[in-house]
């Protein structure tokens, strides 16, 4: 039995992570009811840097793959209260309240308003995690049963040794919420008031102000914004909509088992001309790949 | 984005009691048991019809009746079958009002076994028992006139300051309408809150805004009243279809 060695260096292996990283996009929609208020996004992501560092421990740790969410689309649904006026006690007796006056709605949104909001590049996170490379003998779906190795290279459907980074952990930080999405959540709450009660003749708005106790107040109260925006929207996509939590476990798997960093057919045909007989294939057998922090060593068994 | 408004209630800036509008109400005492018909008629046309069961076992001591809503169901059949019928302790007070719309409704009620009798009671005319209430939303300086003996006062309309706090704590203006006139015969009266008139005489209250909240003089009886039609189906036997 002979042994092949193949060594890979850090550039080298850079180049390879860098493929399968510009090839990963995703996307996602979800949506969730909290009663008074209903938020749905659609997110799109692909991955852009990172540092590729390969370590003694046979792992190669992966820094600051940046997650990029574009576009980002939340739609935040509010069910404003309806405006009414009247129930109060016109006739008291010491008995109780003998008439009240009816309740009458002077204003209903139904069904409620919607604001769609662009968040494109609001939120920047990053992933890290270290990997162990490994080795996996993969038949190609597209082969029959019935077909020889030699029938199998022919149609472009051969087994193939493919080398995954599979990871031992992975992290993700929400390293930043631009300040402006203050401003973004600032003007859809106006734009909320504005659609719903700006056409009012300024007396009728100070009224409704008057019986909501404050518009923007009524529509902040029912978005739940608290002090922090920056927060409440980490929370929203982080605690809400499991986000975060989906894209580390959509890498992961992306990562481990859907995108090699690369790969061989197996049997390996010879680089050698065969004019115009059929190639040679040889059997490679009891792959391993060995990473220290200057190269990635690949040794392999060669010959049935 | 539907929203539906209650447009009249933003635009009324007249309510008269014996043409009741949107956002007015009036409080009939119920004192004796039986069963009557209610008409509700707009000029001298019934646009809609009801019951209404007076009865010492009846729970309710209140029976709200909203006008606008029977009109727009269409109930006006004689048949007492469709009518929609309402139930009142003896004693208690039928509460007629309008939620939408122009309305400038009459409302009448007759025994049931005598439908062409005098009406026992009809909002042409408020008499003692009866409360008229206006829940004012527009704010500025309003006319009132008891058309029934020429009696006025004036009452200006305001958004509180103070907020929502001051608006849950606000309560009707109560007035005295007796042969003596208003009771006060000038107030403040908060907006979407209204005024309330205790009837001591016969009445018929016209309230009717003459200043907007911006001071100007405005002339709402030319825009407001109600054109009546020239020809009316007289009724069919068997009742109005």
């Amino acid at each position: 039995m002979t042994e092949v060695t193949l060594a890979v260096s850090e550039a080298a292996f850079t180049n390879l992570f860098e493929g399968v990283r510009d090839n990963f996009t995703a996307s996602k929609s979800d949506s969730k009811d909290f009663g008074a208020l209903t938020a749905a996004y659609n997110v799109g992501v692909r991955l852009e840097n990172g540092t590729v560092d390969m370590r003694d421990d046979n792992t190669v740790l992966i820094k600051e793959l940046d997650i990029v969410y574009d576009p980002l689309s939340l739609t935040l649904g509010l069910d404003i209260p309806s405006i009414c006026v009247g129930g109060q006690c016109i006739l008291p007796t010491p008995w109780g309240c003998a008439i009240r006056l009816p309740r009458i709605c002077v204003f209903e949104s139904d069904p409620d308003i919607e604001v769609p909001i662009n968040l494109d590049g609001v939120i920047r996170s990053e992933i890290s995690g270290s990997f162990e490379v490994v080795p996996r003998h993969e038949s190609d779906p597209g082969r029959l049963a019935a077909m020889s190795d030699l029938d199998a290279h022919l149609a472009g459907v051969p087994d193939k040794w493919n080398f995954y980074l599979d990871p031992e952990w992975l992290d993700i930080d929400v390293i930043d919420i631009a300040d402006t999405v203050g401003n973004i959540l600032d003007n859809a709450v106006d734009w909320i008031v504005d659609t719903l009660f700006g056409w009012l003749p300024s007396w009728a708005r100070d009224l409704v102000d008057a019986i909501l106790g404050g518009l923007v107040s009524v529509v902040r109260a029912i978005l739940d914004f608290g002090d922090d925006v920056s927060e409440w929207l980490s929370d929203l996509f982080n605690v809400s909509f499991g986000l975060f939590d989906f894209i580390v476990t959509l890498v992961a798997d992306y990562f481990a088992k859907q995108y090699p960093l690369f790969g061989f057919e197996e049997p390996l045909p010879l680089p050698i001309p065969n004019n115009g007989l059929n190639p040679i294939l040889i059997p490679i057998t009891d792959v391993t790949i060995a990473v220290s922090n200057t190269e990635a060593v690949i040794t392999a068994d060669v010959g049935a | 984005m539907p929203i539906k408004l209650n447009t009249a209630a933003f635009k009324t800036v007249v309510s008269h009691s014996d043409a009741l509008s949107v956002l007015c109400s009036i409080a009939h005492p119920c004192q004796k048991t039986g069963s009557f018909q209610g008409r509700v008629l707009q000029g001298r046309r019934v646009v809609a019809k009801f019951l209404l069961n007076v009865d010492d076992n009846a729970t309710s001591t209140q029976a709200n009746i909203d006008l606008a809503s029977l009109v727009e169901g269409g109930q006006v059949s004689t048949r007492s079958k469709k009518m929609k019928a309402f139930s009142l302790k003896t004693g208690g007070y039928a509460l007629f009002y309008v939620s939408a719309g122009k309305g400038r409704y009459v409302v009448e009620l007759r025994k049931s076994n005598a439908a062409s009798s005098k009406p026992v009671f009809s909002s042409r005319v408020l008499n003692k028992g009866d409360i008229f209430s206006a829940q004012l939303i527009r704010p500025g300086r309003y006319n009132v006139t008891n058309t029934k003996n020429d009696k006025k006062a004036v009452y200006d309309v305001v958004v509180p300051d103070g907020g929502q706090k001051a608006m849950l704590a606000a309560t009707p203006l109560m007035v005295t309408c007796s042969d003596k006139g208003f009771d006060p015969r000038e107030g403040e009266v908060t907006a979407s809150v209204g005024v309330a008139f205790v009837i001591e005489t016969p009445s018929a209250v016209h309230i009717d805004m003459y200043k907007n909240e911006k001071g100007k003089l405005i002339s709402s009886l030319a825009t407001q009243k109600i054109r009546t039609p020239r020809y009316v189906r007289p009724m069919r036997a068997g009742g109005l279809s």
